[in-house]
């Protein structure tokens, strides 16, 4: 099986499998656009906005999912489900948050979509049900309306509110 | 500089994030020595770097439900931004106007407009209820300026309308402006009610609708609720026909609107379907069914109604008969995957089962169906526990019942012999709602024992049925003894009764006896003569709905013994069940305090919310 070799940002390297590499959209653009060969074993693939940790997480997700099927074509009208995590992922996504978060930016930017899903789900799984001022806290998130702002925001909200 | 520094920063990190991932994927929870400040500032920064990226807090809310979504709007300024682009690209937000008087209510939205920047939006829900046909609805001075600022502040693609009187008044006016000037930007429309004997919208609109006019409608409803009347097949041909691009067809599509679906190759979008064969339509419901349509929802009855010239279904032709069933057949195979909610009746069920040999509905997880014990009663035994449910229905989770009664010359037909004298009995232990509708018809209450039989892992019981409400409450308590919940609704009638002597086991007299005599409750020790709420070890939650439904409204009677529930079963018993916890909906009329609804006696001993119809429903 032809390797490329990927550098993290603190100058680890890991050699994977081609096939397992362009899971990433960005890195299979990489490769087309530097005409990279199957057999350039020694190309070298700087990736800097990677650590070595949370690239070899990456790895790990995409070796395990690498016969998966395409992922189905955007259809905004289905009900976007997060209930169907498989197990494994459930396992794998088992860190703190800012692991998450790493692996978030991580799959963003190398363009994963399965990745990119499975870490959005998981984050919308914290969200769900919590109050307003649960969700800031989980997050760090600052309040910047007046007292005046949120008022409006909340009367404007009562109206898609079953009376 | 800065940016040295802060890739430096970055590379820290990395370093750090190693030690956490590696401990993160080989032991599970992380103690790491970073101190707790710097930890929570890095954690703080990277959420911050995370959700500024418009592509990944848009790909995070899109899995968010309307609710959430309004509760993530209140964050801050940017997830409120986002939060709405949301709602208002990707989900139906309705704002919702239907308060006792709609075009009061009209004009209170416009007033909250008025000071918005951006809204959640994307359409309106309006609803003109026939209580409320007595409304005195003021013609406003500056009823364009207020029509124009709401369909200029909120982008209308959805529009929903429930209105059960054509009185000129400004919420009438509000949804005719909106087809008249939006119609080509809708995409979805959902129409509930129309006044009665409405034949044409067109007509309830007072507007000329020629040719296409819903341009960009993908999405068309109409709300089916059993016992009411039907939206009338020429109102939904008349939206169907103007709606070019129509994707998906919910609600109430009949044999009848068969006449105009399949002509127009709309098969597929039909989502939900009521199949009540006749002769004379079998030609176009095997068209409809070879295009393979993918239901959601399906509803089959041949006891319903009779034919157009008056012959029963068990008098039908073989061959016709055999038509129906391979409609069926049909399209519970092509629906198979999609198909998650079912209706039948008690004799159809019987018959498909046995000698239509129907395939597995895998997907189908609630069923609901008119059952008569009538049939059960001349048969000589519960014909329901002789049906094979875990085959034919291995993931049902929900049953909703309907008392009625049928004709009993037909049952013969329904009901061979081979199943009579068959002896298999059997269960379906997936079940875990089961809901007792409102009926006409008399409800023998020793159905539910039968029930429990069959469906015997039921943890939440739904009550929609005032009458016979003794009975059915004390066959309850020794029904499903790990029961978690109970959910009823009660219409309040004037010559409603006490029933504090049913929750606690105890004769009418006692309970009256004790209501007028004992002031100090909370020392008295009782025992229960009777099975009552106490047989509900397992009890978490106990929720009554009240409803007024028109009922004039009596006033405040806590002091009376024809209040539903007096401080005796709070006392008693709601305060005595620590794993309990009692909920009441009331439908407050004007009086508010003083309605007979009010229930404030109860105060000390339950929790007053405001809860959506929680009845599982067809």
């Amino acid at each position: 099986m032809p390797v490329v070799r990927l550098q993290s940002v603190d100058g680890e390297v890991f050699p994977v499998d081609v096939e397992i590499a362009r899971m990433s959209f960005a890195i299979r653009n990489m490769l087309d656009d530097l005409g990279v060969q199957d057999n350039d074993a020694e190309e070298v693939i700087p990736l800097p906005n990677v650590t070595g940790p949370i690239l070899r997480k990456v790895i790990e997700w995409c070796t395990h999912h690498k016969d998966d099927p395409p992922p189905p074509e955007e259809d905004d009208t289905r009900e976007k489900r997060t209930d169907d995590i498989p197990a494994w992922d459930q396992e794998f996504l088992r860190v703190d948050q800012a692991v998450l978060f790493d692996i978030i930016l991580a799959a963003n930017y190398l363009d994963i979509k399965g990745l990119l899903d499975v870490t959005c789900k998981t984050v919308a799984n914290m969200i769900k049900g919590k109050t307003p001022e649960e969700i800031r806290k989980l997050f760090n998130i600052k309040n910047d309306f007046t007292p005046a702002e949120e008022e409006q925001i909340r009367k404007e909200n009562e109206w898609c509110e079953e009376k | 500089m800065s940016s040295e520094l802060e890739s430096e920063s970055e590379r820290e990190r990395g370093i750090k994030r190693a030690k956490l991932s590696n401990e993160a994927l080989e032991e599970g929870p992380i103690y790491c020595d970073i101190d707790s400040k710097h930890e929570r500032s890095e954690e703080e920064r990277l959420s911050e770097q995370v959700f500024s990226i418009p592509l990944i807090l848009k790909e995070v809310l899109k899995y968010l439900d309307t609710q959430d979504l309004l509760r993530t709007s209140l964050l801050n300024k940017h997830w409120n931004f986002f939060s709405r682009e949301v709602l208002r690209e990707s989900k139906n937000c309705l704002a919702i106007v239907e308060e006792e008087n709609s075009c009061r209510d009209l004009k209170k939205l416009n007033a909250v407009l008025l000071n918005s920047g951006t809204v959640p939006f994307n359409g309106l829900s309006i609803s003109v209820p026939w209580s409320d046909r007595n409304h005195q609805c003021t013609i406003y001075a500056d009823m364009s300026e207020l029509l124009s600022n709401i369909l200029g502040r909120i982008n209308i693609k959805y529009l929903s309308i429930d209105c059960e009187q054509g009185s000129n008044c400004i919420s009438v006016e509000c949804i005719r402006e909106i087809i008249q000037e939006k119609a080509s930007s809708l995409e979805g429309l959902c129409l509930d009610k129309l006044p009665y004997l409405t034949r044409s919208f067109s007509e309830f609109i007072g507007l000329d609708l020629q040719g296409p006019w819903l341009p960009n409608v993908r999405l068309l409803e109409f709300p089916y609720e059993l016992q009411e009347d039907d939206m009338p097949e020429s109102v939904i041909k008349e939206l169907v026909e103007a709606s070019p691009k129509l994707q998906k067809l919910y609600g109430n599509i009949n044999t009848e609107c068969l006449e105009f679906i399949v002509p127009l190759k709309l098969a597929q979008a039909v989502k939900e379907f009521h199949f009540r064969p006749t002769i004379n339509s079998l030609k176009t419901c095997l068209a409809f069914c070879l295009e393979n349509p993918k239901l959601n929802k399906f509803r089959f009855s041949t006891s319903e109604e009779d034919d157009e010239d008056g012959t029963m279904f068990s008098e039908w032709r073989e061959s016709c008969q055999n038509d129906v069933a391979r409609i069926v057949k049909q399209l519970l195979i092509s629906s198979g995957e999609c198909l998650t909610k079912v209706a039948f009746d008690h004799l159809d069920l019987i018959h498909m089962t046995s000698q239509w040999n129907i395939p597995a509905l895998k997907q189908v997880a609630h069923l609901s169906f008119m059952y008569s014990n009538g049939i059960d009663n001349r048969e000589g035994y519960d014909t329901l526990r002789k049906l094979e449910w875990e085959k034919y229905f291995p993931n049902l989770k929900e049953v909703c019942v309907t008392n009625l009664s049928f004709d009993d010359m037909e049952r013969d037909f329904y009901i061979s012999d081979a199943f009579r004298e068959g002896n298999s009995q059997f269960v379906c232990e997936s079940v875990k709602k089961f809901c007792l509708t409102w009926s006409m018809h008399f409800v023998d209450a020793r159905q539910i024992q039968m029930f429990k039989t069959i469906f015997p892992n039921v943890k939440e019981f739904y009550l929609k049925q005032s009458r016979q409400f003794v009975a059915l409450l004390n066959e309850l308590w020794t029904a499903w003894s790990d029961l978690e919940a109970i959910y009823m609704s009660v219409d309040m009638r004037p010559s409603c009764s006490n029933y504090d002597s049913v929750i606690l086991g105890m004769r009418k007299e006692e309970a009256t006896y004790l209501l007028e005599n004992v002031e100090d409750l909370e020392s008295l020790q009782i025992v229960s003569t009777k099975p009552c709420i106490f047989n509900l070890r397992k009890l978490k939650k106990f929720v009554i709905h009240f409803n007024h439904n028109g009922v004039p409204c009596l006033g405040n009677r806590s002091t009376s013994d024809s209040i539903f529930l007096s401080r005796l079963t709070g006392q008693l018993a709601f305060s005595r069940m620590p794993g309990l916890v009692v909920e009441i909906d009331r439908d407050l009329c004007k009086a508010k305090d003083n309605c007979h609804l009010a229930f404030n006696h109860l105060k000390p001993y339950v929790k007053f919310v405001e809860c959506d119809d929680f009845c599982v429903s067809f």
